[in-house]
């Protein structure tokens, strides 16, 4: 069984991926990196400004993916309660009964659509789920089913009406992925897909949601080198200001990238051999992890922002260093 | 155990890793030592450098060795050929293999198949290229053409390094007549009786003779080795018998004179030092006794040599047939010390003439170099060497070695005595102040004999030979003598000059020169 799915695996990626690249156009990298991360069990955040098809994008792998799916639209006066759900009081023939109403958190597939514009209290009320995969209400705690990732979407902080995310709420998210504008060509297939009067394309469920805790399960056990694990660490490390002899780093981070952050890349790195056909993590994995992973794991101090240091421009620094 | 096919893969790059670094290492051992030649060569122009180009080819051989151990000592390790492997396109394939080899697991299994599979369809082997540094090849190859071409630039440096080079070329080939004289040393079935120990010092101190000629680059300096070699010869068997004297001594314990007998034995210097034995008689009784010591002195645990051991028996033999005397012992002693005195002989001989040999090379002068003239300077004789005693010549044909004290040849009149002369003259050379352009009187002259004139022929203090011209003659044989003047000096007299005359042959010199002047006792041309 496992071996059919570790066999199976780069075909299956592809199915999803092409099955996802019939609704979204000019994203294919974002696809991808999507998909690694929901193998992967982490959570995705997507940032973009509004119109770029961040949520066409989710709703999109939950049509393709055979998966209970949620969606929250984050607004200013969201309540945690409306995320993790609440004691409801039914009348019933023999009197009152208090029964839990499950909210929408209760899926696997949850979009937090516009996750910064909720305040950070509701922000937090997903902290619990995204790491434990449990939710407390009261003094119960519910477990979440397998597979549970939560697929946010932000605007740019610099817009109007935005809270920025907490640094732990950030921690949890495996990703962070820029949405961009497409490219010319793909702008042209969007009009046509959208406003061109077509048929919206048929979608068919390509993988369950064991298949992919199956899929999951298998990307973690791959083979990877001592040495390749050590270079992950070692660009952990350099993130921090007090272990690195990089200088930007030094005058730049004011809080380096946490171990969660390790283990993001590296479980990122596993799928995304995998996904490749390779039954081995290479170092351009770990590398290519490098971005979406610690990208917002890193928090810069005021003379970055001032400089107009990001932390992408530091983790360029940084990989040049370690390579 | 079947081998994997990654792994035979690994160790054909693994190979092939260490060729190309022993291949490395030999181009950076090359080209370092092509610099060290060149700067050699360069060197050797500014100041002799006796055997450069055979030097800087050591140089360059002993580099190319180093690099070739140093290129087989850096034999990469498995896992470094598993990085090399990766980093020519594999992604860490086979790093990821060589920790996951033993792992069961079938992911693992997968992931092996896939790496043979990938290493199928990539050749790893041809992928790894050599990496020859031809620039570096080229930049060897033309700074050792460049240094050959430097050194065959005429100059000063080179030539006077030449020179030396065939000084010590013709000393080397002296060092092999050591070698055999080496090789001779215990062939003769007399030498067999020649103790081990006597044997061994010998050998050792021709080894050193040999070396030392080996690496000299003087006529004078390899002449003076040769010298010393001669005089340590000469001591050691005088202390090699005078070690067996002593040990033999106690054959006359309880002799009413054992007193001074033991005594005669212990101050052994040379057989002909024991005058006191001649007159010495033993009794029958004191014949047997010494026997009964002898038989006593074998049973004993002392450790005899052979040629102890043969020469008890041999007084053992002779006290038997109550024949012994204190003539007969000497002669027993002189017998026993003829085949010591037999090699001595020979080797002195052989070295004798080596030294002559060397000499006579060295006072050919001092060959003009370069064209200078510079026989000139050295013409007053200034060749001085303090090493071992004095060199001193007034000629330039003429040159000799100094040994304990001073020696001196001199075209002046009269004979030297002792010491070192001054340069006053008209002396009379009695106790010996006689040097340059001295006018001293002929010996009995003045009614002195022989015995007037202190200082041995070349044994202790000075000797200075004088020819004398304007010395007035008893009878009148100036002219003859001067004739025998000179044949002696074509001949003999340089080799009699320049060297020491043994002192047992002291008496036989004496009378030589006595005859010269005619049975004239106190009379002679002063030689």
């Amino acid at each position: 069984m496992g071996e059919m799915v570790i066999k199976n695996f780069q075909d299956d990626f592809e199915t999803i991926v092409k099955e996802i690249k019939k609704q979204i156009v000019g994203q294919d990298e974002i696809i991808k990196m999507v998909l690694i991360g929901i193998i992967a069990g982490g959570n995705v955040l997507m940032e973009g400004a509004p119109g770029l098809g961040k949520t066409v994008l989710v709703k999109t792998f939950s049509k393709v993916l055979d998966m209970p799916f949620s969606r929250i639209q984050f607004t200013p006066d969201l309540m945690p309660v409306d995320i993790t759900g609440t004691v409801m009081i039914n009348k019933k023939e023999n009197g009152m009964e208090f029964e839990f109403e499950k909210g929408p958190i209760f899926s696997s597939i949850v979009l937090a659509d516009e996750i910064n514009r909720a305040t950070p209290k509701t922000q937090s009320a997903l902290l619990e789920a995204m790491q434990e995969k449990t939710v407390t209400v009261g003094k119960t705690t519910y477990q979440l089913e397998e597979p549970f990732f939560v697929l946010a979407t932000e605007n740019p902080l610099e817009m109007e009406g935005t809270y920025s995310l907490p640094e732990a709420q950030l921690d949890r998210f495996m990703f962070k992925l820029n949405i961009n504008l497409p490219k010319m060509e793909d702008l042209f297939k969007i009009i046509d897909l959208t406003v061109d009067g077509k048929d919206e394309p048929k979608l068919r469920k390509c993988a369950t949601k064991e298949k992919i805790v199956d899929m999951k399960k298998m990307a973690m056990k791959l083979p990877i080198a001592a040495s390749v694990k050590e270079r992950a660490i070692k660009i952990m490390l350099q993130t921090h200001s007090d272990r690195t002899d990089i200088q930007m780093v030094k005058d730049y981070v004011k809080c380096g990238v946490s171990p969660r952050g390790i283990q993001s890349i590296i479980a990122a790195a596993k799928v995304k051999a995998l996904s490749e056909g390779r039954f081995h993590v290479a170092l351009e994995d770990i590398y290519q992890m490098v971005f979406p992973c610690l990208g917002h794991r890193m928090f810069l101090n005021f003379k970055a922002m001032a400089d107009q240091i990001t932390s992408d421009t530091i983790l360029r620094e940084i990989l040049k260093k370690v390579k | 155990m079947k081998k994997n096919k990654i792994d035979i893969i690994l160790n054909k790059l693994r190979r092939k890793i260490w060729i190309s670094n022993i291949v490395k290492s030999l181009i950076d051992v090359l080209f370092i030592a092509s610099i060290g030649f060149l700067c050699f060569i360069i060197i050797a122009h500014i100041t002799p450098v006796v055997y450069v180009f055979n030097k800087g080819l050591i140089l360059i051989t002993y580099m190319i060795i180093l690099g070739f151990i140093v290129g087989v000592l850096r034999r990469p390790s498995i896992v470094k050929t598993a990085l090399v492997g990766d980093k020519l396109g594999l992604k860490q394939r086979l790093e990821t293999y060589l920790e996951y080899k033993n792992c069961d697991v079938f992911i693992c299994e997968i992931f092996k198949e896939e790496t043979e599979d990938t290493l199928d369809n990539f050749n790893l082997l041809k992928k790894y290229k050599f990496n020859i540094q031809w620039k570096k090849v080229l930049i060897s190859c033309v700074v050792c053409v460049l240094s050959v071409g430097i050194y065959f630039i005429p100059s000063l440096s080179m030539d006077k390094a030449i020179e030396k080079q065939d000084i010590n070329k013709e000393l080397k080939e002296e060092a092999k007549n050591i070698s055999e004289l080496k090789k001779n040393i215990g062939q003769d079935e007399e030498d067999e009786n020649i103790s081990e120990n006597y044997k061994k010092e010998i050998l050792l101190s021709l080894d050193n003779l040999e070396k030392k000629l080996n690496k000299s680059f003087d006529y004078n300096e390899g002449a003076l080795q040769v010298s010393d070699m001669e005089k340590k010869l000469k001591k050691m068997n005088s202390k090699n018998t005078s070690e067996d004297m002593k040990c033999i001594a106690g054959i006359f314990d309880g002799l009413d004179n054992e007193e001074n007998l033991q005594k005669e034995m212990f101050s052994y210097k040379n057989v002909n030092t024991y005058n006191k034995l001649n007159n010495e008689e033993f009794t029958d009784k004191e014949q047997e006794r010494i026997s009964e010591n002898i038989k006593t002195m074998q049973k004993s645990s002392k450790n005899y040599n052979d040629k102890q051991k043969e020469l008890l028996n041999k007084i053992k033999t002779t006290t038997e047939d109550k024949n012994l005397s204190g003539n007969k012992l000497q002669e027993l002693i002189k017998k026993d010390n003829k085949k010591m005195e037999k090699f001595e002989k020979d080797a002195q001989t052989k070295l004798t003439s080596m030294k002559e040999r060397l000499l006579a090379k060295g006072n050919e002068g001092f060959k003009s170099l370069g064209g200078e003239e510079k026989g000139a300077d050295f013409a007053k004789g200034e060749n001085d060497d303090h090493k071992n005693g004095e060199i001193n010549n007034e000629k330039s044909d003429q040159m000799a070695i100094g040994d304990d004290g001073n020696q001196r040849i001199k075209s002046s009149s009269g004979v030297g005595g002792s010491g070192i002369g001054g340069d006053s003259e008209d002396d009379v050379a009695k106790e010996g102040k006689v040097d340059k352009n001295n006018k001293v009187t002929r010996l009995g002259e003045d009614g002195n004999n022989r015995s007037n004139v202190k200082g041995n022929w070349q044994n202790e203090g000075s000797i200075t030979n004088k020819y004398s011209e304007d010395v007035i003659l008893v009878n009148g044989e100036f002219k003859s003598m001067d004739s025998m003047y000179n044949i002696f000096k074509k001949e003999g007299m340089e080799y009699i000059s320049k060297q020491e005359i043994p002192l047992e042959h002291r008496q036989l010199v004496i009378e030589y020169f006595d005859k010269l002047n005619r049975g004239q006792q106190n009379g002679g041309n002063g030689y």
